[in-house]
């Protein structure tokens, strides 16, 4: 058993939703009361994996879950970068066996390695992330499968790093800032950059790598999820996608390389920072998070805001124009309890929202359907309640919905989510559903929602 | 009726709590498919002040296929023929499960607001209609004054 002591993770939402956890002991707190404020918790922000509607399809279960929510330590156990010296090889240098002592070791040629030493630091937490479920990892990311789907291979290749990434975060109440780095330290506190790994010698003597798959990172231009000013007649300006870069494992902003994995870092981008802002994506090479900075998330929806919405929407007895009954659109508290005639069905070419039904379909190759309203040949989907508040970048109701999958959500929200490329295979990239990780088909990948409220 | 479809039973209750002004339509009390209507000829059209007689039948696999409705009172107009067959594209190629029995009757009732001659189902009225129009109303008035008043 890892010791979780050590490495204190989120735990468990309590049943208002919201996780939180006691630092000192690491165990999920299930009782309701005192917030994480009162009880003196102060909170970074959260990871959200891309792919997930609230939850891992599987559940959520101590280090393995879909999102992670960083508080400030009990203790410091940030660490802060030392000296630095050359080896001749790396596997005798003391530094590596002394479990105590974090240390990175570049690797420059068969017999010429650079050992970085780092001490701890009182001023900073350290959080990692990756696929290992050693106990040095905060918060295991596994393979993300669209369509919140359970991984059917379980030895299934996987690209993303054991220890993917590493989170340094100031522990000042005034400046919770934090920062990401490429690799994670081992349960021996080391990171190996072996020969094959691109490095290379810096200004000061000193030395920098990436990691193969590398952790990119993208910074929203804009406010991720600006406050809603009922005051101003002017809307919030929304933000748009950035540039993706890549962070080395000291930390520094680079281009992208020409792939995924090639040899040759891309150049530095000095103008940028490995500062998480609200709204940073980090890609792990398999599964995507987004950062959303506890500042930011106060302006996002809260899961009861989002379930009022829906009561809101079902309150108004939406109907199926061919059965003449009532739709209720499921969230993942009442899922089990909709009837199946009761799931609204949605039209992805013109939103027009119905109950299931057999009529009009056109025996095409995707099972398009023509829709008895407007009767446009179009492709179906289950209307799913997007219900990850963190994925919102306002607090409006959730009118439109993504294309292929139908999870709904706000209207800029899906237009934001649409606009962000998301990076996949080699040099790819492709716009996806949030909440499910689906690529988003057709252009703009989004519907509005028409609902039948009284069929006459 | 046994093993009425919801939706037909709610669009039954719908048509008799809230009546379509100028349409009247009622199950026939041993079938429970089978609509006796009543449609008021449209104010400003040549039938006018008649009222007309149609059966309407849903048929098993309603509404995935359409209503059949037919006049049984005689009527002069292009798109309804001598045994009272209606050419409306809602009741073959363009009809959908969305549409209804009410919708259906709107339909007619704006058919007679509105003939169309040029996609005739009684071809020796639609001629008269499209090359002496006026002389088709008269008709279609003295047909109305004839068929469809009082008896």
């Amino acid at each position: 058993m890892p010791d979780e002591s050590r490495h204190p993770g989120p735990l468990a939402p309590e049943a208002g939703g919201e996780p939180r956890v006691e630092p000192e002991t690491g165990s999920a707190s299930l009782s309701g009361g005192s917030s994480p404020q009162k009880s003196g918790l102060v909170k970074y922000g959260e990871l959200i994996i891309l792919g997930y509607n609230g939850s891992l399809p599987q559940g959520d279960r101590g280090r393995r879950r879909s999102k992670f929510v960083l508080y400030r330590r009990q203790k410091a156990n940030g660490v802060m970068r030392s000296r630095h010296y050359p080896v001749k090889t790396p596997q005798s240098a003391q530094a590596i066996h002394n479990n105590q002592l974090h240390s990175i070791s570049y690797t420059l040629s068969r017999h010429q390695a650079v050992i970085v030493e780092y001490t701890h630091d009182p001023t900073t937490d350290l959080f990692q992330i990756g696929r290992s479920s050693e106990s040095p990892i905060d918060f295991v990311v596994m393979d993300t499968v669209p369509g919140n789907q359970v991984q059917e291979r379980v030895n299934a290749q996987s690209t993303i790093s054991r220890f993917a990434c590493r989170i340094l975060a100031q522990r000042d109440e005034d400046d919770l800032t934090c920062r990401i780095y490429a690799a994670g330290f081992d349960s021996q506190r080391n990171i190996f950059l072996g020969e094959r790994a691109t490095k290379w010698e810096t200004g000061q003597q000193g030395v920098d790598g990436l990691t193969t798959n590398g952790v990119l990172i993208m910074h929203p231009k804009g406010e991720f999820c600006p406050p809603s000013n009922s005051a101003s007649t002017t809307p919030p300006a929304t933000s748009k996608p950035g540039i993706w870069r890549e962070i080395s494992v000291g930390g520094s902003v680079f281009g992208l390389r020409e792939s995924r994995s090639a040899a040759l870092q891309g150049s530095p981008v000095p103008s940028e920072s490995n500062t998480l802002v609200d709204g940073t994506l980090i890609d792990l090479c398999g599964a995507t998070l987004l950062w959303r900075a506890a500042h930011g998330l106060a302006n996002s929806p809260t899961p009861r805001q989002l379930e009022r919405c829906l009561d809101d929407l079902n309150a108004g007895r939406p109907q199926c124009p061919v059965g003449l009954h009532t739709l209720v659109v499921p969230t993942r508290k009442n899922s089990n309890h909709v009837a199946p005639e009761a799931q609204p069905v949605v039209y992805l070419s013109c939103g027009h929202v119905q109950g299931r039904h057999e009529w009009g379909s056109l025996n095409d190759s995707k099972g398009s359907k023509t829709c008895p309203i407007c009767l446009g040949a179009s492709s179906t989907a289950l209307l799913m309640m997007g219900s990850e508040p963190g994925f919102y970048v306002d607090c409006e109701s959730p009118d439109y919905a993504f294309v292929p999958c139908g999870h709904m959500a706000s209207e800029k929200t899906v237009k934001y989510w649409a606009n962000v490329p998301i990076p996949c295979g080699t040099s790819g990239f492709q716009s996806a559903c949030p909440f499910c990780a689906m690529p988003l088909t057709g252009t703009p990948g989004y519907v509005k929602l028409i609902f039948q409220d009284k069929c006459d | 009726m046994a093993g009425l479809p919801r939706r037909i039973v709610k669009e039954t209750q719908r048509l008799m709590q809230e009546p379509v002004p100028g349409i009247s339509a009622i199950p026939d009390d041993s079938n429970a498919r089978y609509f006796h209507v009543v449609v008021a000829g449209p104010e400003g059209s040549p039938f006018e002040g008649g009222v007309f007689k149609l059966e309407l039948f849903l048929p098993e696999d309603y509404p995935m296929s359409a209503p059949k409705v037919r006049f049984i009172t005689k009527i002069y107009h292009p798109n309804i023929d001598k045994l009272g067959r209606i050419c409306l594209d809602i009741l073959k190629d363009k009809w959908s499960p969305a549409l209804q029995i009410r919708t259906v009757l709107l339909s007619i009732q704006a058919l007679l607001s509105a003939p169309n001659p040029d996609d005739p189902l009684a071809n020796d009225v639609a001629e008269l209609w499209k090359v002496n129009e006026v002389e088709a109303i008269r008709n279609a008035r003295d047909w109305t004054r004839t068929y469809a008043m009082g008896n």
